[in-house]
């Protein structure tokens, strides 16, 4: 019980694994939202009827964000970091439930960046074409595949921890 | 990647902006529409549909034409002024302005020309406050670059006597100014862009000397630094034939530019100028595909300030009586 690795022991990994999936899906949602809507703020200052193709291509990057917000909450919730039971687990399922949630913060984090780099592009060429959103939305949406395939690994490596 | 970034939150929303605007640039089908039209009153009509409408409603004669581009550039400016997240890039496009007024001034003064209607107000200075302290020769209160500029150019006119000195101590100080405000920016593009610029005016200048049998110590003067050529390939080609020139460029995207531009023992300088203008919006294109930066935004002022001079060569043209063949040969191909 009072095992631990760099000064953390089990809960207080399971803890960091919760949060980092969170916040570093959160940080990279953050930018590429904020790359894409600031350029879409340009083009709308100009043209307000594009506002509809725009939203889609801001709200893209959004879903890593709510991606780590999933994997975090799944952690609180399967190993009992609300009640008291949370305080039962070992080192070893400690280590292994943050290295679970790492596909998450690493692909999240990314993915959601480069992400904001394609809308922000969609962006542009809405701006020059209107009817093209939809291609600029499936462009997006292509780099969008490797967050959900990291949630994906990230919410069986926890479903394997939980088993032990 | 701190580039991709810093530049959609820098860059994003202004570039947002000028990517709506450039579909409403004129573009090679109404320019050729324009000039293909019956006279400047059809010329006019097919005006009405662009953001050049407004400016034009009143104009009839040549005058009027420059007037209605300079304004239109002026309220350009504003608008870029308001956007653009780096002012100092604007002070690039703006300070040619200034030299070029400096130039006309200085030279008004000591008895070259008349300044009336050829100075611009579209520069950084009030040109009415200049000209009166070029005037009085009170350069205090001039800021720099340009009052260090005038300082030099007017030692070198009361030494010489040669008005030509005031141009080449100006350019030279313009594309010095130029040259740093580009360095500053730490953009390759933007750089590679006023390298090249140089490297065109220090070719021109040396086919303007070769036509004027001037000396090759006047071009080792005049010339230009911090081009992608060294100075040193021109002084050394400076009596050879062209071929030679030619040879020193062949890993240079100049070099057919100047091949072609050969006329006989001399160099056809109109020619070569269309050329240069046409290599400029090529090196241009690239920016069209560079989704966030500060490229599109650069490439906008240049494209919208070339668009103003095609449409200047059109519409004055068409006024002057003109031929559409001539016209449409000196109008330089255009970024969009």
């Amino acid at each position: 019980m009072n095992e631990t690795l760099l000064l953390l022991n089990g809960y207080q990994w399971a803890v960091l694994a919760a949060s980092l999936s969170v916040i570093f899906g959160g940080i990279g949602s953050c930018i590429g939202i904020a790359s894409a809507a600031k350029m879409s703020a340009g083009v709308l200052a100009e043209d307000p009827d594009k506002f509809g193709g725009l939203l889609v291509l801001c709200i893209l990057p959004g879903t890593q964000g709510i991606y780590g917000f999933i994997t975090g909450l799944l952690v609180v919730v399967f190993f009992g970091l609300l009640g008291g039971d949370g305080k039962s687990i070992v080192l070893a399922q400690g280590v292994r439930i943050f290295l679970g949630c790492m596909p998450v913060m690493i692909m999240c984090l990314v993915s959601a960046i480069f992400q904001g780099a394609v809308s922000t592009a969609g962006v542009g060429m809405v701006a020059k074409r209107g009817e093209a959103a939809g291609q600029g939305m499936i462009l997006s949406a292509l780099v969008e595949t490797y967050a959900v395939l990291s949630l994906v690994v990230s919410l069986f490596l926890i479903m394997a921890a939980q088993a032990g | 990647m701190l580039k991709a970034l810093r530049d959609p939150l820098k860059y994003g929303f202004a570039v947002g902006r000028i990517r709506v605007r450039e579909t409403k640039m004129l573009g090679a089908n109404r320019l050729d529409r324009l000039i293909g039209a019956g006279d400047f009153y059809d010329q006019k009509r097919i005006l009405v549909e662009t953001d050049y409408g407004n400016f034009f409603q009143e104009a009839a004669t040549p005058e009027d034409v420059e007037q209605a581009l300079n304004d239109y550039l002026a309220v350009l400016y504003e608008f870029l002024e308001e956007i653009y997240p780096e002012k100092k890039i604007l002070s690039y496009f703006r300070s040619r302005y200034d030299f070029h007024n400096l130039k006309v001034f200085l030279k008004a003064k000591y008895g070259e020309k008349s300044t009336e209607r050829i100075w611009s107000k579209l520069g950084m200075l009030d040109a009415e406050v200049a000209k009166e302290r070029v005037d009085e020769g009170n350069l205090d209160e001039i800021e720099e670059p340009y009052a260090s500029a005038l300082l030099e150019a007017m030692e070198k006119f009361e030494e010489d006597k040669d008005s030509q000195q005031i141009d080449v101590v100006l350019d030279r100080a313009l594309h010095l100014y130029l040259y740093e405000v580009a360095k500053r920016q730490k953009n390759k593009f933007f750089l590679g862009y006023v390298k090249s610029l140089i490297d065109l005016a220090n070719l021109k200048l040396f086919m303007r000397a070769r036509n004027l049998n001037k000396e090759a110590r006047f071009v080792e003067d005049a010339l230009l630094d911090h081009g992608f050529i060294p100075k040193g390939d021109f002084i050394s080609a400076y009596y050879d034939a062209p071929e030679v020139l030619i040879g020193k460029l062949k890993e240079t995207p100049y070099a057919k530019i100047v091949q072609d531009s050969v006329a006989g023992q001399e160099f056809d300088l109109d020619f070569f100028d269309r050329k240069a203008d046409d290599f400029l919006v090529s090196f241009l294109k690239p920016a069209k595909y560079i989704a966030v930066g500060l490229e599109p935004l650069i490439s906008y002022i240049i494209a919208k300030e070339n668009e103003v001079k095609a449409l200047r060569i059109i519409l004055i043209g068409r006024l002057s009586g003109v031929s559409a063949q001539t016209i449409k040969e000196r109008v330089c191909a255009q970024y969009v």
